[in-house]
């Protein structure tokens, strides 16, 4: 299971910041909401990332150098995003548990962190996509994080603030499924074109997920389906198993691109000698 | 103007000398190598061909280490060669990533990556890289690339097949090319 820390470091930071894109956007339609358990939720997930990347280094203890070289780095400036981020949402979860009636304040600080989550999603990309493993260096990279970004923070804040979430059902249910047409209409045609490649590193990622076919196709069944899941059931929200099933659809969304991420890290072969 | 190796392939004979050297000055265990040296095989039976590469960091001028690098471990020393900073580097191994000539190393003992530093400390006190010296074949150099280039003609090269595309790096090495060592068909071969 190598790679597994920044599996968990990068699915639960993108998590973190498409739960914050729908919580700032709950706020401007319903005039009350705070939408906590989604807030909090974000909080423990931006932790549970933070650790989780810091078992990545050699020495986590000296993690705070990365913020050294903004200038130069894409991982440095992942890593300030990211931090900055994270020090909003806890504000925010600070000012809902202290000052709650200081609405105007919560909403802008929702609104910057969504900024800020959004650029930290495309730095960590352009983290991969610039580095020399061919496999990370299309658009799908790209695509991929902006996607699980979207729909696994979509269907978590459904999950967890679907009662304060009047009006929301509907705009994240078809946020999923946007994304998700985007998703399978530039990452597929992306591995059928780079098949033709002749880069023998880009074939040794291939290879790889060749063997670990079936992970692949878990993932995508996963996320296809916990699409479906949840476009059904903004149809019949006021059903009895509404909750349930938003839960299973949440569950394989995060699953299906828990997998994906998985892979995506596996299927990592360097550029080198012999292998141009 | 800047420092680099040159390597003449029609002199060398794969003895590895340059890579046990290298092994030696730098204390490095087993499966750590600074300077590796790659055998390749062209053609077919009867008309094949062997040739080794020896290959170490390409201390390039514009190198993809050292922009990636999120601590500033990786940065240029004065003499324009790329160096590592132990105490800085925090082991995120994204320069692993990043240098397409498998230059970067992560020593596990250490949680840090370490690279050749094309022996800076013995070319401060005006001597060779180890490498340099342990070869038998004289076929390994350290230096300017503009004097090594008119010292050892013009029909030198910066990269062969069997090398990543990176022009944009800028690698400062000069090769001296065995003919067949161009043609696209390599495997390589252990020996």
């Amino acid at each position: 299971m190598e790679h597994i820390d920044l599996t968990l470091f990068s699915i639960c930071v993108q998590a973190a910041i498409g739960i914050m894109i729908f919580v700032a956007i709950g706020m401007l339609l319903n005039k009350d909401a705070l939408f906590k358990n989604s807030v909090f939720a974000a909080v423990g997930l931006g932790v549970i990332g933070m650790l989780a990347s810091l078992l990545h280094l050699g020495k986590p203890f000296s993690a705070i150098r990365a913020l050294y070289q903004f200038g130069e780095s894409w991982l440095s400036r992942e890593i300030w995003f990211t931090a900055i981020f994270m020090a909003l949402l806890v504000l925010i979860a600070l000012l809902i548990i202290l000052k709650s009636d200081n609405r105007r304040a919560i909403i802008g600080l929702a609104w910057g962190a969504v900024l800020v989550g959004l650029v930290d999603v495309f730095s960590m990309a352009a983290t991969y996509s610039t580095s020399s493993v061919p496999i990370w260096q299309g658009n799908a990279t790209f695509v991929e994080f902006y996607a699980a970004t979207i729909s696994i923070g979509a269907v978590l804040f459904l999950l967890l603030s679907f009662k304060e979430a009047v009006n929301m059902g509907r705009i994240a249910a078809l946020a999923v499924a946007a994304i998700v047409i985007v998703q399978v209409a530039i990452v597929v045609p992306y591995f059928v074109a780079v098949a033709g490649n002749s880069s023998a590193a880009l074939h040794g990622s291939l290879g790889i997920l060749a063997s670990m076919g079936l992970a692949n196709s878990l993932k995508w069944i996963a996320i296809l389906s916990g699409t479906v899941m949840v476009l059904w059931l903004v149809k019949g929200e006021q059903s009895k198993s509404f909750e349930s099933l938003l839960a299973g659809s949440a569950f394989l969304l995060f699953a299906g691109h828990l997998v994906g991420r998985y892979l995506f890290y596996a299927s990592l072969v360097v550029t080198g000698i012999g292998l141009s | 103007m800047a420092l680099g190796f040159y390597l003449d392939m029609t002199m060398c004979i794969g003895c590895r000398a340059c890579q046990v050297a290298c092994k030696d000055k730098n204390n490095l265990r087993v499966g750590i190598l600074f300077r590796n040296v790659h055998n390749y095989e062209t053609g077919a039976y009867p008309n094949s061909k062997l040739y080794h590469y020896s290959s170490a960091c390409y201390h390039c001028t514009d190198a993809k280490c050292v922009k990636g690098c999120p601590t500033g471990a990786m940065h240029y020393a004065k003499d324009g060669t790329v160096q590592h900073d132990d105490e800085l580097c925090i082991g995120c191994q994204y320069c692993v990533w990043n240098c397409p000539y498998e230059a970067p190393q992560y020593i596990d003992e250490l949680n840090i990556v370490k690279k050749c530093d094309s022996c800076k400390d013995i070319r401060d006190a005006g001597e060779n890289p180890a490498c340099v010296d342990a070869c038998p074949m004289r076929c390994l150099e350290f230096g300017d690339l503009d004097e090594l280039r008119k010292k050892h003609g013009a029909d030198l090269v910066t990269s062969i097949p069997i090398l990543p595309t990176s022009s944009s790096l800028k690698p400062s090495i000069l090769i001296k090319p065995r003919s067949y060592a161009l043609e696209l068909d390599f495997v390589e071969k252990e020996v």
